[in-house]
């Protein structure tokens, strides 16, 4: 499991995994949330199978409205059940404008939207330069076709 | 989304219709700052009106040098949509995929070398 420690925050990239320990990520967020903490650049965040600790997200929440010189975000998902489509949206929608938005699902379990996971409500898009998004069906599955959501993205 | 140079998208695993056809396609090339597009559709079916010479008449209308990459790997588009029945893992035929591979229907390639069927 992907983790590190607060010292490396003075990076200006920060990988950081939602399913750690919630102690280990809070203690790491807190440090970069801090007042002394340098701005970073490019933020990657992994999501794993499970929704992200309640805490956690707000926390996460509050890192991406305070890191305002953010260039770059990546979320990678492991499965995308249906209740983290909600966590992700809450993250999009928390972050400050970015240059480049990065979104990697490695597998869909829910029979739903290809793009659900592209929050409805307005983003903050005004910068944004490059934009990524990769999804993966599980194979099981009759998937649909409802790209709504990301042409309401792209519209915007 | 007036900023937007580099759109990069890849879906496995999707059903192309009406949607993607007639509004996706047509709002990425709406895209005015759009400078490169890369597009990876893999285990993709539909009907044929909407398979990848649809998204070919579409996507020609951007700049030749903007398409980086527009693959449709693995695709089924037959003209019956009651064919896609549940076991649609055997149905990615050989048969299909040379139908394709032809061009589709009328057996030609596809009009644009920047469309890739594989």
């Amino acid at each position: 499991m992907l983790f590190f420690q607060a010292p490396f925050v003075i990076s200006k990239e920060l990988n950081l995994n939602l399913e750690a320990l919630p102690e280990a990520i809070l203690e790491t967020l807190n440090t970069l949330n801090s007042s002394q903490a340098k701005p970073l650049k490019i933020l990657k965040l992994s999501i794993g199978k499970n929704s992200i600790n309640t805490k956690v997200l707000e926390t996460v929440c509050e890192t991406l409205r305070l890191q305002s010189d953010l260039e770059e975000l990546v979320f990678t998902c492991e499965e995308h059940p249906e209740s983290s489509s909600s966590d992700l949206s809450m993250l999009l929608l928390a972050s400050t404008q970015k240059r480049k938005l990065e979104i990697f699902v490695k597998k869909v379990l829910v029979e739903d939207s290809p793009t659900k996971v592209l929050p409805t409500s307005s983003l903050k898009l005004q910068e944004l330069e490059e934009f990524t998004l990769k999804i993966k069906y599980d194979s099981s599955q009759v998937a649909p076709e409802e790209f709504t959501c990301l042409i309401d993205f792209l519209r915007a | 989304m007036k900023t937007l140079k580099k759109l990069c998208l890849e879906f496995d695993g999707v059903h192309l219709s009406f949607t993607s056809s007639r509004k996706l396609f047509p709002q990425i090339v709406k895209l005015q700052a759009l400078e490169s597009l890369e597009i990876e559709f893999v285990n993709i079916y539909g009907l044929p009106s909407f398979g990848p010479r649809a998204f070919e008449n579409i996507l020609k209308k951007l700049p030749s040098s903007v398409i980086k990459k527009c693959v449709f790997q693995k695709a089924d588009f037959r003209a019956d949509e009651n064919d896609y029945s549940d076991d649609r893992e055997t149905e990615h035929s050989e048969k299909n995929f040379g139908d394709l591979q032809e061009g589709s229907k009328d057996g030609k390639e596809p009009r644009d070398s920047r469309l890739q069927v594989v």
